[in-house]
């Protein structure tokens, strides 16, 4: 119908050269046509109005439903609307999510669509793309009515039960087998009254039932104050394993979080990867607190981070320094440990911190690094792969 | 043809919060199937519409040929078109359907045509009459070459033009919709590569198809015109254009438009589903429907616009314009007389029941004042007010059609204009423009500067003035109160003796008392239902009002009469005797 205009002219003409009244209403249905249908869909995009709901938070392996309300707020309807939802491809695939509809006058809809959360990451939902059209194929148009909408997959969570962290801090809620730190909050029994006790520690309540003096025995334990050192720089991966072994050190991050948090353990992150939402180009530190908040935080954190290639990580281990109080635990995830490293690490010691190394792609031997680890009183740990956490299941 | 549905089985749900209209099968996905609608749009409606639409350019036709020969069998000539039309369709679809071979498809077509070319011979006979049959069957008989005489052959090739372009529109419709070998098959299947290095990989060039009936209709309706026009205006005053003006409504030709624009539509409706066909996008409802109901709606509301639309103007703008602000001037006179009567009824009702009882005589009953004669209107054929109307809105349209073509110029054009308006007369013609501007500016600025001023003196004024123009009448009852209390103040204030900031009311009844001890009763009385007034929260009642009021006129005269004292001028001492007495 693109030459409809051509034929109002003529028309025209025509109407004008045999003086035929007729024609000239004809002429108005022609252009009423095309104009109205032009001032129609104008409206239409205009009327239309659209809210996405759906849970912006998700763990992985979860399925996320997203809702499309649309809603015609015109006194007008819309002959046809075309919808299209640009969607990121490691969430649904196809990569978007189409259809067609009409839509009566104050008319509403809703449509839904289902998001597979199969990998970890930050990703932006939309735009949505409304295109609409005349009754003639005479106007079309289209327009972006919703705007990004993001949706936060959190990396897998692997249950650890066996992590056994070295921390000197005494009181805390973990038991040891350090009989140093004895938590008077944690009694585990009595026993007989020996000299030197204190007396403040005697149970009277045994001691009239025995008739002999009891003392109150109480579990050592020791609060573990950690700090997660993860190195996200894809210069210190091996090439071919880059992407695998930053992903693995992801999982062994907020697996390692997870089981501090849920001992009620005050954890933090240090970490030399990109967050999406920062808009600076700086490191990532969250200082060590406790609580579901503090681990949704990390969890956050770990599902938006970007490796790159901007920060070493040693910078990240001195920076670790700074937010850690003695006798606390800095947990090191990295692909391999170099002698800068092992500097850095041998200072911390020094400092009075402990320290965990996990190295999740060793280019060289394990067997060495680990000998020289535990040269210097460090704990060493490889995991290849994430079944290699069950050692701490 | 297919009907709306999800191509692909279509994974995604249409949830559950879909209206009721919109469900189908109580299932959430509610794409329109393949039913009795669809089946009756396609092997009825559209046929129908189609064979309509060339059946209009006949009449037309058939109108310029009577005007050339009385003998023409035009309504017969008409319904022949409409038959054959239908039957090319039919065919068409047919053929389609059963998928002949060629051989069988040369069968079919000559067959047909046998039948076609018998029915243009013999059924204009329904019109000339048995006795010419006879007479021409007699005349076959002696020379089969008489067969084929004039009439025939033209009538024969008209039918064929007509029945060609029902079969064009109608296989292009068809060309529109999706076809099972554009559909690209899976990558494992073995003509995924046959498909995907065919030309267009297999696909319809369907905006062409588009375009060829959108086409076929234009041409259709600018034959139909012509032929209308000529069979309504005598050639020879058309060229001396001394021809006159034609009016009245042509009904094949409305008929043609409407049916083609309703035939354009569902053909970019059939375009649009095969392309969402192709595309796996899911239609939700019945949009086939919709979009028949809606074009419909859309068509007719066109019209019966376009109707009422002015073709010509019997008035001109300037008598139109002064004709319309008269009409204006009237109703608002029309208006204020109202009122006046309105208000003149009220006071007469009042006088007479003022005067009720006085005499007998009743007071004149009130006459409504006689509103100016409406403008006078131009003297026209029909309605003269609706012919003032169609004037006004045909010049409306006229200027909006030019006022809009100018916008459009100048906007197409802007960076012509701004090349322009670098010469040194646009730079100097804008230097005035703004020295124009900032002088106008500043003086308003000026302006406003000074009317605030004497705004603000003006208030100041005002406020030394006080509550001049309070209306007791109009406060309430705990307000008047305050008032009463708060003008004795104004007044011990002007004596002399005003309240200060810091004394309490009850404080400064004292201070009253001391220097008005004639009205100390009605101060205290004042005193105490001001600090009602101003600190409870229940009502103050009118009788309490009237007490105070009496109070407040008390403390007034006393206040007066201290005033009045203090203006008076002492009378000198008198002198004394030498034992003190006067």
């Amino acid at each position: 119908m693109q030459n409809l205009l051509v034929f109002i002219i003529g028309l025209f003409l025509l109407a004008a050269l045999f003086r035929v009244d007729f024609f000239f209403y004809l002429l108005y249905v022609l252009f009423g046509v095309f104009f109205l249908s032009q001032v129609w869909i104008d409206r239409t995009l205009r009327g239309v109005e659209c809210k996405r709901e759906y849970t912006d938070r998700a763990f992985l392996g979860e399925r996320v439903l997203v809702k499309l309300r649309l809603r015609n707020k015109n006194i007008l309807p819309a002959a046809w609307l075309k919808i299209h939802e640009s969607l990121p491809i490691q969430l649904k695939s196809p990569n978007f999510y189409n259809h067609v509809l009409s839509l009566l006058p104050k008319e509403k809809v809703e449509l839904s669509y289902d998001l597979d959360c199969r990998r970890r990451g930050y990703y932006p939902l939309g735009p949505l793309v409304i295109s609409a059209g005349d009754l003639f194929g005479l106007h079309m148009r289209d327009t972006e009515v919703l705007l990004d909408d993001y949706l936060t997959v959190y990396p897998q969570i692997v249950p650890l039960s066996k992590l056994s962290l070295p921390a000197q801090t005494p009181f805390g809620s973990i038991p040891t087998k350090q009989h140093i730190f004895e938590d008077p909050a944690r009694m585990m029994g009595v026993r007989d009254y020996q000299s030197g006790d204190s007396l403040r520690h005697i149970h009277w309540k045994t001691t009239a039932t025995k008739g002999v003096l009891q003392v109150k025995r109480f579990e050592p334990a020791i609060s573990i104050e950690s700090q997660i050192l993860l190195n996200l720089n894809r210069g210190e991966y091996s090439g071919s394993r880059v992407d695998t072994a930053t992903e693995l050190a992801i999982v062994v991050a907020a697996s390692i979080a997870n089981y501090l948090i849920e001992k009620r353990q005050t954890v933090g992150l240090c970490c030399n990867g990109l967050d999406m939402l920062d808009t600076e180009l700086r490191m990532i530190a969250l200082p060590p607190r406790r609580g579901r908040e503090q681990l949704m935080d990390i969890l956050g954190v770990l599902a938006r981070v970007k490796a790159a290639e901007q920060f070493p990580f040693v910078d990240v281990v001195r920076q670790a320094n700074l937010h850690l109080t003695w006798g606390g635990t800095g947990i090191v995830i990295t692909g391999h440990a170099d002698d800068a490293l092992f500097e850095n690490m041998l200072l911390m010691k020094r400092s009075g911190f402990h320290v965990l190394l996990v190295l999740v792609d060793p280019q060289t031997p394990f067997a060495s690094l680990q000998q020289r680890a535990k040269e210097v009183g460090i704990r060493a740990h490889m995991i290849w792969q994430e079944s290699d956490l069950d050692v701490w299941r | 043809m297919s009907g709306d549905r999800v191509p692909g089985g279509g994974e995604e749900g249409a949830g559950a919060a879909l209206p009721d209209d919109l469900r189908h099968n109580g299932e959430g996905q509610t794409l329109e199937r393949r039913g009795l609608p669809q089946t009756a749009l396609e092997e009825i409606v559209r046929p129908a519409a189609i064979a309509g639409m060339l059946t209009c350019i006949a009449i037309s036709l058939s109108q310029l040929v009577a005007g050339w020969s009385s003998t023409w069998p035009g309504g017969l000539f008409c319904g022949l078109v409409f038959l054959v039309s239908l039957e090319s369709i039919h065919s068409q679809r047919l053929l389609w359907r059963m998928r002949f071979v060629s051989r069988d498809t040369l069968r079919f077509r000559f067959v047909e045509w046998v039948v076609i070319i018998l029915l243009v011979r013999f059924v204009p006979y329904l019109a000339y009459g048995t006795a010419r049959l006879m007479a021409d069957v007699a005349a076959w008989q002696a020379d089969l070459a008489s067969f084929f005489d004039a009439g025939f052959i033209v009538m024969s090739l008209l039918v064929a033009a007509f029945w060609w372009l029902a079969l064009r529109l109608s296989q292009t419709i068809q060309e529109l919709e999706a076809s099972e070998a554009e559909k690209m098959p899976s990558v494992t299947d073995p003509r995924h590569y046959l498909h995907s290095t065919m030309p267009h990989h297999g696909f319809t060039d369907r905006r062409a198809r588009l375009n060829q009936i959108v086409t076929i209709f234009f041409w259709g309706g600018a034959i139909m015109l012509l032929l209308t026009g000529f069979s309504r205006v005598d050639v020879r005053d058309l060229i001396v254009l001394r021809h006159s003006r034609s009016s009245g409504i042509i009904l094949n030709v409305l008929a043609y438009f409407l049916i083609g624009l309703l035939l354009v539509s569902q053909a970019q409706y059939t375009n649009l589903r095969a392309t969402w066909e192709l595309q796996s996008i899911p239609i939700l409802g019945k949009l086939g429907r919709r979009w028949l109901l809606l074009v419909m709606a859309f068509l007719l509301l066109i019209t019966l616009v376009a109707i009422v639309l002015p073709v010509g103007y019997s008035v001109g703008i300037l008598a139109a314009l002064s004709t319309a602000i008269q009409w204006i001037g009237y109703v608002l006179m029309q208006i204020v007389f109202i009122l006046f009567f309105a208000i003149a009824s009220v006071i007469g009702f009042l006088f007479s029941w003022l005067h009720i009882g006085k005499g007998e005589q009743s007071s004149p009953e009130p006459q409504m004042p006689t509103p100016p004669p409406p403008p006078a209107v131009v003297d026209q054929a029909g309605s003269p007010w609706w012919q003032v109307v169609r004037s006004l809105l045909f010049w409306s349209i006229l200027t909006a059609v030019v006022g809009y073509s100018l916008y459009r110029f100048m906007a197409d054009r802007w960076g012509l204009f701004r090349g322009l308006s670098a010469t040194g007369f646009f730079i100097w013609l804008r230097k005035l423009w703004r020295g124009l501007r900032r002088g106008t500016r500043q003086a308003l600025d000026r302006l406003r500067q000074q009317v605030r001023r004497r705004l603000a003196a003006r208030q100041a004024q005002m406020a030394k003035r006080g509550w001049r123009y309070l209306s007791l009448r109009g406060l309430s009852s705990r307000d008047r109160v305050r008032y009463f209390y708060l003008s004795m103040l104004r007044r011990t204030a002007q004596q002399g003796f005003g309240r200060k900031p810091s004394a309490t009311p009850q404080e400064y009844e004292g201070t009253f008392e001391r220097n008005v001890p004639g009205a100390a009763e009605e101060v205290r009385e004042l005193t105490e239902a001001f600090v009602e007034a101003r600190y409870s929260e229940h009502d103050v009642t009118r009788e309490h009002v009237s007490v105070i009021l009496t109070a407040w006129k008390a403390v007034k005269r006393a206040l007066l009469v201290r005033r009045r004292a203090a203006a008076v001028p002492q009378p000198a001492a008198k002198p004394v005797e030498g034992d003190g007495k006067p």
